[in-house]
């Protein structure tokens, strides 16, 4: 018996009939993101905690030196661990639940097969020692859309992520702590954006041909109550090269393939958007910590 | 008395053996000894009236457990035998609304109470062991008494339990007193943290057979709508601001309407 | 030391606090009394769902051996004879963690005293108050609340857990140690904590009042 939130049908009729006069119950545009509120810890590098309105989660990346698979002798190991507690939601009982596994499977595609972090670059000593990088996710608060806040996250932390520099001695390394020598970014290829949209038919025709009166409403970035009465949904992994990551439709309300293109020609400005949040988080970041932790005195260059 | 206790105080009252005293929410009376503790933090409040005491304590939270002679808004999830079965709260146990705790029910003549159908409805019983029982009658009329099924024009939303502690028993609540100077309503205030509100006429759903004319404008049609959400989103807002913010934020509410 | 608390960090859950203490932040949520799944069911107490959650990678054993103790000192002081055939379910997050992780004593200890804040937001009856100290013992001296390092350099480790009854430290309610020591270095290490404890609790409540404050700020 798995747990259900329970919608009584008031709020599921206002809830539509809203939607079917063009405005959402929180009065947020339909193709707007929620407010969104990042913490990238001063001390750690590759904590963060990510707030799209009421859901929350933290996400910390870690690095440890180990051997590479045998058949990958080139290149460094990449994992992503997401597992929901009931922490976020009693309804996430279950271990493994479907939701569960898709929420994971989507953002491991996203992040971890488009190679959006460079593995090659994790290589230390060919075949003998790798950097193995671990993702750790964890949900706090469910309020709808774990997908993209968690592959928001995920690159945020990555971005922050620093990994201690190696000296290497012919066959052994020393791994230098981060006190004593400035710790390394992460290579990251390009940063993929996870778009969800959730779909609502609101007459009580279905039409099989879609015409030009496309009447499915389509809402970005679903809260809790949208996202239990959806009748469809669409993940668009996008970056901001134009480049199509993944694409995610499992059944549900089916939509035109005009209204699907035009949904990720538009996607692309809130792509943007995002991309340019986490580079300028980043970068007030570090001028931050430049500031905080005296890195001037310890540069060993001179100012032209 | 605005004092904090937490638990593991002692209770500022006198010696329970010596005077008689009704004890409330917060405080606990152990099996064995006959102690009274205090089991929640909270602020506590000794009333002392005709050599009886009264001891309780007050506090804010989430989780509502049913108690005798609450009035409660429950959403029904299905049917369980000659019961109607009732969740009043997300992941709480569901409670039981017979069939014939309904005036006038008969055998033949059965409430029609769909899934999802929002009641207002007093809790007959609630023995901790075993499942809480509700009924939709008024017990000094035997009749209605506004209780029954909420129908679905009204927007239903949650609030924490001492707020609708506040709406329900105080009836001179400012928040009410102040929305209802911006518009008309119906309201139906459940002890388990739910509320449900109406606005004018609420939802009004554009029927299939009814023939659309291009006379009527379609804002009109919205406004009682939107003035629903907006009070609800009032009420919402009120918990986590001090009395001197509120007019603001009635106007902050309504604005567009 | 740093010690900061927020209550009713989480919309969902029923109670929630947010911990941190020295360099470790911990973020517990409780949610009950609610349906149990029917294995879980007691017939006449409440039964305790208690699931701890590291900071890095997957739960394992060490995150096992913590929910039993976490779970041995809250069956004692939940009042769950209120709560028949009701599930009380407890999660701990831990965010950010200091020591080696061999160790488990500051975690165990962020833990005990998160786990009083978010019972007490979420309004679950308890018997008493409890509040947790952790200290540990190098060449003698006796340190209180020690850093992760000093914890690796330490002979001996003590986690001590007390019922707090009318604002002072009343019994054992858990006592975790490990390590090397004589009994006089326990017993002064006990009654050093007692003192700690009572202090503790009088910041749990000055947080307490601020909730009550926050609350009730529509008054």
């Amino acid at each position: 018996m798995s747990r259900s939130i329970e919608i009584s049908e008031n709020q599921r009729k206002f809830l539509l009939e809203s939607l079917k006069h063009g405005f959402r119950l929180t009065d947020r545009p339909f193709d707007h993101v929620r407010d969104i509120s990042l913490y990238l810890s001063p001390t750690e590098y590759g904590y963060v905690e990510v707030s799209w309105g009421k859901t929350k989660l933290a996400c910390r990346v870690t690095a440890t030196v180990t051997t590479p698979y045998e058949d990958r002798p080139f290149e460094g190991i990449f994992t992503i661990n997401s597992e929901i507690s009931t922490m976020a939601s009693m309804r996430f009982d279950t271990s493994r639940s479907n939701e569960e596994i898709l929420i994971a499977r989507i953002i491991e595609k996203a992040v971890r097969r488009s190679n959006s972090l460079d593995l090659e670059s994790l290589c230390i000593i060919a075949g003998e020692k790798v950097w193995e990088i671990t993702v750790d996710l964890n949900y706090l608060n469910y309020d709808g859309n774990f997908i993209d806040v968690g592959c928001f996250a995920v690159m945020l932390a990555l971005h922050h992520f620093k990994k201690p520099d190696i000296s290497i001695n012919g066959n052994s390394i020393v791994v230098h702590d981060i006190n004593e020598r400035q710790p390394v970014p992460l290579s990251i290829l390009h940063i993929p954006i996870c778009l969800t949209y959730s779909f609502y038919n609101l007459t009580d025709k279905e039409s099989n041909i879609k015409g030009e009166d496309a009447d499915e409403i389509c809402l970005l970035d679903a809260d809790l109550l949208e996202e239990l009465n959806r009748d469809g949904s669409l993940v668009i992994t996008l970056n901001k090269n134009r480049e199509l990551i993944q694409l995610s439709k499992n059944g549900g309300l089916p939509i035109s393939a005009q209204q699907f293109l035009e949904l990720t020609f538009k996607s692309m400005k809130t792509i943007d958007q995002l991309t340019d949040l986490i580079k300028t988080k980043i970068k007030e970041h570090e001028e931050l910590r430049y500031k905080t932790e005296n890195f001037k005195l310890l540069e060993a260059s001179a100012d032209r | 008395m605005a004092d904090l206790i937490v638990p593991g105080d002692k209770l500022p009252i006198e010696d329970p053996s010596t005077v008689k005293t009704t004890i409330g929410p917060g405080v606990y009376k152990m099996p064995t000894t006959h102690n009274l503790i205090p089991c929640s933090s909270g602020v506590i409040t000794v009333e002392t009236k005709n050599s009886n005491q009264l001891v309780y304590i007050e506090s804010n939270n989430k989780r509502y457990i049913p108690h005798t002679n609450d009035f409660v808004i429950g959403v029904v999830t299905g049917v369980v035998g000659e019961s109607y079965k009732v969740q009043l709260q997300d992941f709480s146990s569901p409670v039981l609304l017979g069939f014939m705790a309904f005036p006038n029910a008969t055998k033949k003549n059965r409430p029609n109470l769909k899934i999802g159908s929002a009641v207002y409805a007093r809790v007959l019983q609630d023995i901790p062991e075993i499942e809480a029982e509700l009924e939709c009658i008024d017990p000094t009329t035997g009749k209605e008494g506004g209780f029954g099924l909420l129908d679905e024009s009204g927007y239903i939303f949650d609030v924490e339990l001492n707020f609708a502690r506040e709406l329900l028993f105080n009836p001179k609540t400012v928040f009410l007193q102040l929305l209802s100077t911006k518009c008309q309503f119906e309201i139906a205030i459940g002890i388990n943290g739910k509320i449900w509100i109406k606005c004018g006429e609420g939802l009004k759903e554009k029927t299939s057979d009814s023939m659309e004319t291009d006379e009527e404008d379609p804002a009109t049609n919205i406004k009682d709508l939107r003035t629903t959400l907006a009070a609800a989103n009032f009420l919402i807002k009120c918990q986590h601001i001090t009395q001197d913010k509120l007019k603001a934020e009635l106007t902050n509410a309504f604005k567009g309407i | 030391m740093a010690f900061q608390v927020q209550m009713s960090v989480l919309d969902n859950s029923d109670g929630s606090a947010e911990l941190i203490i020295g360099n470790t932040k911990v973020i517990a949520s409780v949610s009950g009394p609610i349906e149990p799944k029917q294995r879980q069911e007691l017939p006449n107490q409440a039964s305790l769902e208690i699931i701890i959650r590291p900071a890095k990678g997957l739960s394992t054993t060490r995150e096992k051996l913590l929910e039993d103790k976490l779970r041995a000192l809250l069956q004692s002081i939940i009042i769950r004879y209120k709560y028949p055939r009701q599930l009380i379910s407890i999660v701990v997050q831990f965010l950010v963690t200091d020591e080696d992780p061999k160790f488990t004593a500051n975690e165990l200890n962020a833990a005990i005293n998160c786990c009083y804040f978010a019972l007490i937001d979420a309004d679950i009856a308890l018997y008493s108050s409890f509040a947790s100290v952790v200290s540990c013992i190098t060449e003698n001296k006796l340190i209180q609340n020690p850093t992760g390092k000093e914890l690796s350099q330490s002979d001996s480790h003590h986690v001590v857990c007390f019922n707090i009854q009318e604002g002072k430290a009343d019994k054992i309610l858990l006592l975790e140690s490990q390590g090397e020591f004589v009994q006089e270095e326990l017993f002064n290490l006990l009654s050093e904590s007692v003192s700690n404890a009572e202090e503790l609790h009088t910041l749990q409540r000055k947080y307490l009042k601020e909730k009550i404050d926050q609350d009730y700020i529509w008054k």
